[in-house]
């Protein structure tokens, strides 16, 4: 789960056998509470629930005694593979990754990888490669731990971005936007104006608009993971508008509709929200709604549009 | 303070305006507390009545009341009281040179007008400021659409491509512009409000009628962020229109409401004209109650406790967005006076998946009888000086409905009309 706000500089982590809830991680400006965990057979139902908001609250109490007033932004969850010779299971199951030869099985030539995460990928890339490598004679070594895929940005560039971009955001933004980050300062520098479109996180049009040119893009929320756009206190109340109406004006179409890009945005916002509906965040919802439904009528233009 | 006003009001949304007025019109003392602005912040400056009912648009707003279901704070009142309701707003408002009345239909009935707003959609409302013409909205053929440089939540473009998927607004001749704005280059972004101040006077609305001058004669209709004036002042949206050379209508925007703005300015004018004080930047802690009667309540203000005796008292405390009804999980009460209000234990229960659907929290509020006096699970009335308005009201969805400040007037006049008459039979006591 989600808190609005950043309240420790490091991560606070407990000193016991891996169990549910055991962990704060401050995260930008905000700070993350997890997890849980249970098996799942529908690793495509991602819904969190209220009642695994109510238990991570009553773990984090010791540490944190205010924890339940504390304003929660949202709750999420994600399905990941976990995999351990011998059919351990929950929090017995290990989370570390398996490389898998299946030569043992009498498929030579066949390897495949299990579990990981993303901050283990080039981990698991290096013993992967490793492994068919050594199949195939290959004896170089592989360089992936010693190379950044992206170079942190020099201070030219980061002094040229700061004519166009709030200064808080630019390492942030540098940070999400990696090799894309010169084509997002040069579109800033051609540009009349740069507002920011999404105050909560800093996100400006020119970051937009790079990303929505990108042919893997389709939506709001495909900017959305790639900027953090509308994931901050107001949860896309006031970001989303501005940004479908911003690249209307800029020529930029999505796969979809202003009205349904925005609700489809909207919509996915709302599954987070849903299961900690109460305290200040209802409140900010509450907003949305009226900004959403009661001013602008999103619900009705549904119906009434193209028809 | 130590006296003790007749009639106490928490809360300056259109329901706690209403309430104070009515009680202040019928010649009681009304001291209002606040915290923050209330719903006119944020609203468009017309008055939703019902836009929907039973899911379905509703043309006349007062056929479709039959519609609603039982419980609905219309239904409560029924239709005369809601009618009353409405006669003394528009009374209210036409005083103070801002009449506020709903287009008609050929038939000389009354009818829901479909408002543009910035994203280029369209919503249902009802009664309207006189700047807006309805007529426009309905026959312009040359439509010009109308935004500021720096003026991030309104862009021409998108507007156009929305309201061309409407059927009545496919057919029609759009064009674009962008007006300079007054501010030039600025580093902080500019809003509809910071637009609409400039013209509340003369000399700083001058460069909105330069901007307009080269358009003028060359369209029957110019739509356009709400920039025209914070103020309930005629003199403003005249003298744009004499620019435009035709008539100019406001898009309905996200906060800041500056349309609500001037109906919020011109019920202050109309409530300074009586025996008024508002108290702002005040938020009431809690209700001092004694046997079937409250007397006062206490409010903090600047790390101040302090109270506030009275006769009567309207709760206008604006639900869940106002702070008015305070949720926990498996848990929600009035945030004034304690009052439990049942909900299910399960918060899942409170919300449906789809975020526009017909969720339990939106309907959740303080049951009242007609009177607008809270009543608990038995119907029993708990008090007899406390009256409810607005959302902090169950039974009424005013997202969905877009009947938001269409309840604020019926309920906000009938709670203060109860707590008028209550105050009295408490004076004489």
């Amino acid at each position: 789960m989600v808190f609005n706000h950043r309240f420790t500089s490091r991560v606070v982590n407990r000193l016991h056998p891996g169990s549910d809830g055991d962990i704060f991680v401050p995260h930008g400006s905000i700070t993350i509470l997890g997890t849980t965990s249970m098996p799942t057979d529908r690793p495509d139902d991602t819904t969190p629930t209220s009642e695994e908001v109510l238990r991570l609250l009553k773990i984090g109490e010791p540490l944190f005694p205010r924890v339940k007033e504390y304003r929660i932004l949202r709750a999420f969850a994600g399905t990941r593979p976990l995999y351990t010779p011998g059919n351990a299971a929950g929090r017995k199951a290990s989370r570390n990754f398996h490389v898998m030869d299946h030569a043992e099985q009498g498929l030579d030539g066949m390897v495949s990888i299990f579990g990981g995460k993303l901050t283990t990928y080039r981990l698991m890339g290096e013993r992967t490669t490793d492994k068919v490598c050594a199949k195939l004679g290959v004896t170089a070594p592989c360089r992936t731990a010693q190379e950044a895929i992206v170079p942190d940005p020099d201070e030219a560039t980061l002094s040229r971005a700061a004519k166009y971009f709030p200064v808080q955001g630019i390492k942030l933004m540098a940070d999400r936007m990696g090799d894309d980050l010169t084509p997002v300062l040069e579109h800033a520098e051609k540009a009349d104006s740069n507002p920011l479109l999404c105050e909560c996180e800093m996100v400006s049009l020119a970051e937009i608009a790079c990303v929505a040119n990108d042919p893997s893009t389709h939506s709001l929320t495909d900017i959305r993971l790639r900027t953090r756009l509308g994931m901050g206190t107001c949860q896309g109340t006031f970001c989303s508008l501005r940004t479908v109406a911003a690249l209307s004006e800029h020529g930029v179409s999505l796969e979809f509709s202003a009205t349904d890009n925005v609700r489809r945005f909207l919509q996915e916002r709302w599954g987070g929200l849903r299961p900690a509906l109460w305290g200040m965040q209802a409140r900010e919802m509450e907003l949305g709604r009226a900004v959403y439904a009661g001013t602008l009528n999103l619900d009705g233009a549904a119906h009434e549009q193209d028809c | 303070m130590s006296r003790i006003v007749d009639v106490l009001v928490v809360g300056s949304g259109m329901a706690g305006l209403m309430a104070a007025l009515t009680a202040a019109e019928q010649g009681r003392s009304v001291q209002l507390l606040t915290t923050g602005m209330g719903s006119l912040a944020i609203s468009g400056g017309s008055v939703d009545f019902l836009g929907y009912a039973d899911g379905r648009l509703a043309a006349d707003p007062w056929q479709s009341l039959a519609l609603l279901p039982e419980d609905h704070p219309y239904r409560l009142l029924g239709t005369e009281s809601v009618r009353s309701a409405f006669q003394f707003f528009a009374d209210v408002m036409e005083r103070q040179h801002w009449p506020m009345h709903p287009a008609l239909a050929q038939s000389g009935a009354p009818r829901n007008t479909q408002l543009p707003t910035i994203m280029g959609t369209l919503k249902p409302s009802y009664l309207l400021p006189a700047s807006l013409d309805a007529q426009a909205l309905t026959s312009a053929k040359r439509v010009l659409v109308l935004s500021v440089q720096g003026l991030r939540d309104c862009r021409t473009a998108l507007v156009v491509s929305q309201l061309k998927r409407y059927k009545s607004w496919a057919d029609r001749e759009f064009s674009q512009g962008l007006l300079p704005s007054p501010f030039g280059e600025t580093h902080r972004a500019i809003t509809a409000l910071d637009l609409a101040r400039l013209a509340d006077k003369p000399q700083s609305r001058q460069w909105l009628l330069d901007a307009l001058a080269p358009h003028a004669g060359k369209y029957d209709l110019i739509l356009i962020p709400p920039l025209c004036g914070s103020k309930a002042n005629p003199e403003t949206w005249q003298a744009i229109n004499a620019a435009a050379g035709c008539p100019v209508v406001e898009m309905l925007s996200i906060p800041p409401g500056v349309g609500g703005l001037r109906l919020r300015d011109a019920l202050l004018h109309a409530l300074h004209k009586h025996n008024f004080e508002m108290v702002e930047n005040t938020t009431v802690l809690r209700a001092e109650i004694s046997g079937k009667s409250c007397t006062a309540l206490v409010a903090e203000a600047s790390g101040q406790l302090r109270r506030h005796a009275a006769r009567a008292f309207v709760a206008a405390t604006g639900g869940i967005l106002g702070g008015g009804m305070t949720l926990e999980p498996g848990k929600c009460w009035d945030s004034v006076f304690g009052i439990d209000i049942t909900v299910p234990q399960d918060v899942a229960q409170w919300s449906e998946p789809e975020i526009f659907g017909s969720h339990l929290f939106s309907h959740m509020g303080v049951g009242v009888d007609r009177e607008m006096r809270p009543v608990d699970a038995a119907a029993a009335v708990r008090w007899q000086n406390v009256f409810f308005a607005g959302r902090s009201l169950g039974g009424y969805d005013y997202a969905t409905e877009k009947s938001g400040h269409g309840v604020a007037i019926a309920t906000g006049w009938q709670a203060g009309r109860m707590a008028a008459a209550a105050a009295g039979a408490g004076e004489n006591q």
